[in-house]
């Protein structure tokens, strides 16, 4: 589904969405876990982690309300589509700041696509959807915000710019002409790769799978 | 000197660590349950991460890592051949950048020093790991690894023991019955490797018209030679650039309306039956050929991503009347348990080993320290009040004792409900775990209620105990009022044994008094659909929340979210 909005098109990828979420949700679970000693903020912070799923539900029933397939197994969509390949888990209590820069901005990010989404789209349940999120997710960014604003500013300041480049490059990547380019000469040099070489280097002989001198070849790969 | 060995397996479907201690301690992890993403194929660097939490000692103890395969020779095994897709290519040279040929580098960014590295084969690695769990002393062992693919090969039948192990029979990746399973998986509109389970309660609806066809044309088995055949014209084993099932296919069985319920396309749930119903014809004449010709074989473990079908390994069990087990853990998830069984055995460690049961996860935390999340009920009797939430039709949790290791929930970490009530199993199965209502939930019978009922192999129920196989009812037996039989009658039940030291040691108290008494409760795992297991008691509270789950039982005590 597409809307238009002046130059730019925002594509409302309903899958994608679902598993961005999901991917948001497990990585605010995994900053409540740095909370152990202040049992009130991990309560609130798992909270969060709750709406993020429940986001992720709705986008998900929406997909499906469109009767298609899933065509990517559920680990691959959380960890490629869903972007948690980018995101600083695992990692110790003392990134801290980092971490909740990099939920800040995705929270901000958030707000600015259900903006423009609510600019152009014109259908009342998407939009009521949208309303809701966008409410959770100005909480979840205050929130932040509240914890950032009692950390070292020039700290903060340096991390959500870091942050925001990152995110920045991560779209430009995706949909730009370098990622194009990039395909086709991975196409080209992997086509070169496997033409050049005898089939012979690829092959697995059954003999090779000599189980009786398995413990005497415990250090190979092959 | 304490010391420690360790097997990891990723790169797969669950990635997992597994670490063996001098002092005969087992711990296993799977990165799912840290990592919080169902199915982590990834490094293992949570769970990695944990265990250098818990044994702060690991890295100046630790005297050998083992994979759980061997990383080159699994790449080169398939999608190499040439004339293959250009996609095909680019996903193997891309594999390769993210594989675990990279498994050194990838320690390093756990371990300062590199200990000593060792590769298990990946069919021994499912070999090793039944050994393992199913305490095998026995020499005259029929091995039968049946899984997608793994270093070139779909399967590898080994006898023996120990390091005394022998060669029998070795399938290439063209006979695989995995690929072909998760073929017809993707084809029935659901996720490969990793909703199969769906397909086979599918199977139960349908009728095995197909099967004539299928074993004329597609599947054969040729006993002289052990080797199985599939024609290759109905499916792609090799292409990772292109779909699993061909056209050839497609024009006889059709394709998926998207704008039906699966249930109302009797086609496509024939061919499924057809086809379950063939691979496990095919596979009970190669164990029976093997035994025949094998006369010395006393018992037969089974062991691959294949044999997580619970119904084919109860229609093995029903056949075949010698002992047939099937691990905990039968996929590549518990492969880090033989990876690290290999090394033991490699470097002539004899170390005590006597944990070998499905419970070698971590112990569950006490969640009387969440009083945030969790408040405990203040109430006299636990167990009145549990009979009163079974006979109102309620749910409850259970998060007590230790972490199941396979992907069973086993009373550890379960929801369960009244399975004697039709309302209590729709409402856990549709509403509570928002599940398909096509797939049955298994229940928890006792012993006697087993043998009073169900017709079954004595030498093999050991693998109800982790639900590893269905079992069938007797012929006279009234099925009404017992709304957790399958469509086919089938149940894949959880057998309580009192007697049995596992049950007596792993299963609350509460609940051995409620199975005792001849409740039979049903029990699934404590997670919402598409999400991993819950491992600590904040993943315990999102799931609770999220799956409107009021109560949790632990140990003697009843809980409420908060």
């Amino acid at each position: 589904m597409k809307f238009k909005k002046q130059k730019k098109e925002i594509e409302l990828d309903w899958f994608k969405l679902s598993f961005t979420e999901y991917a948001s949700g497990i990585e605010v679970f995994h900053a409540a876990l740095f909370f152990q000693n202040d049992k009130k903020t991990q309560k609130r912070i798992l909270d969060h982690a709750l709406d993020e799923y429940r986001h992720s539900q709705y986008f998900y029933n929406l997909y499906k309300e469109e009767g298609k397939i899933e065509k990517i197994s559920s680990p691959h969509a959380i960890v490629n589509y869903g972007g948690l390949s980018k995101s600083p888990f695992p990692c110790s209590r003392d990134r801290l700041t980092t971490i909740c820069s990099y939920l800040y901005i995705g929270e901000i990010r958030a707000i600015e696509f259900g903006k423009k989404v609510k600019a152009s789209c014109k259908d009342k349940y998407i939009l009521s959807i949208f309303e809701i999120i966008d409410k959770d997710e100005n909480n979840h960014a205050a929130g932040l915000k509240r914890f950032l604003d009692k950390q070292n500013k020039f700290s903060v300041f340096t991390k959500i710019k870091f942050s925001s480049l990152k995110f920045y490059f991560a779209d430009t990547k995706s949909s730009g002409l370098i990622t194009k380019l990039q395909l086709k000469a991975e196409a080209f040099f992997t086509r070169l790769i496997f033409k050049c070489f005898p089939e012979s280097i690829f092959q697995i002989k059954s003999s090779t799978n000599d189980f009786e001198c398995v413990f005497n070849n415990k250090n190979r790969m092959s | 000197m304490e010391e420690y060995i360790l097997g990891i397996s990723y790169g797969h479907h669950e990635s997992s660590c597994c670490l063996f201690s001098s002092d005969g301690t087992v711990e296993y992890i799977r990165e799912e349950w840290v990592s919080r993403v169902k199915n982590d194929y990834r490094f293992p660097v949570f769970s990695l991460n944990y265990l250098k939490k818990k044994y702060p000692d690991l890295e100046k103890k630790i005297i050998a890592v083992c994979l759980f395969e061997k990383p080159l020779k699994n790449w080169l095994g398939i999608g190499t051949k040439k004339d293959l897709s250009i996609d095909n290519y680019v996903n193997k040279l891309k594999q390769f950048k993210k594989s675990d040929i990279y498994f050194e580098k990838h320690l390093k960014k756990i371990f300062k020093k590199i200990p000593n590295i060792l590769y298990c084969p990946h069919h021994l690695s499912h070999l090793y790991t039944s050994e393992f769990l199913l305490k095998n002393n026995e020499p005259n062992t029929l091995n039968v690894i049946l899984d997608a693919y793994g270093e070139g090969l779909s399967g590898a039948i080994f006898s023996g023991q120990g390091k005394k192990i022998k060669l029998l029979k070795e399938f290439k990746t063209a006979s695989s019955f995995g690929i072909l399973y998760s073929g017809i998986t993707e084809w029935c509109g659901f996720k490969p490797n990793e909703d199969e389970y769906k397909v086979m309660a599918l199977a139960g609806y349908g009728k095995p018209e197909f099967v004539s066809f299928i074993e004329q044309n597609i599947i054969q088995f040729n006993e002289n030679n052990l080797e199985i055949s599939i024609d290759s014209n109905y499916f792609n084993f090799e292409d990772s650039g292109k779909e699993t099932i061909k056209n050839s296919f497609i024009e006889k069985f059709g394709a998926l309306q998207n704008d039906k319920s699966i249930l109302e396309q009797p086609k496509i749930l024939n061919c499924i039956c057809s086809f379950q119903y063939v691979i496990e014809n095919t596979v009970i004449s190669l164990i029976n050929k093997l035994l025949l010709t094998h006369k010395e074989i006393t018992q037969v473990f089974l062991s691959g991503g294949l044999f997580h079908n619970s119904k084919l390994v109860g229609e093995i069990t029903r056949k075949i009347p010698t002992k047939t087990l099937v691990s905990p853990s039968p996929g590549d998830g518990g492969s880090s348990i033989g990876a690290a069984y290999f090394a033991m055995l490699c470097l002539n460690k004899n170390y005590k080993n006597e944990n070998n049961n499905p419970f070698l996860g971590p112990k569950i935390p006490d969640i009387k320290e969440h009083s945030h999340l969790f408040s405990v009920l203040k109430i006299k009797d636990t167990y009145s009040r549990i009979l009163e939430l079974l006979s109102a039709d309620e749910s409850f949790a259970v998060f007590s004792g230790y972490s199941e290791i396979g992907p069973r929930a086993l009373l550890s970490r379960s929801i369960c409900c009244n399975a004697k009530s039709e309302i209590a199993l729709e409402r856990l199965n549709i509403k509570i775990k928002k599940r398909e209502s096509f797939r049955p939930i298994a229940p928890v019978i006792n012993k006697k209620y087993l043998q009073e009922n169900f017709e079954f192999n004595e030498n093999s129920i050991q693998n109800s105990f982790w639900m590893g196989q269905l079992i069938w009812p007797k012929n006279n037996i009234e099925l009404k009022d017992q709304p957790f039989y399958h469509v086919d009658k089938s149940v894949r039940a959880q057998v309580f044994d009192h007697e049995s030291d596992l049950h007596k040691k792993f299963t609350p108290l509460i609940l051995q008094r409620l199975l005792n008494e001849g409740h039979i409760i049903a029990n699934t795992s404590l997670n919402i659909a598409g999400d991993p297991m819950v491992f600590i008691p904040e993943d315990l509270y999102v799931n609770c929340k999220r799956l409107e789950i009021k109560y949790v039982l632990q140990d003697k005590l009843l809980y409420e979210v908060l």
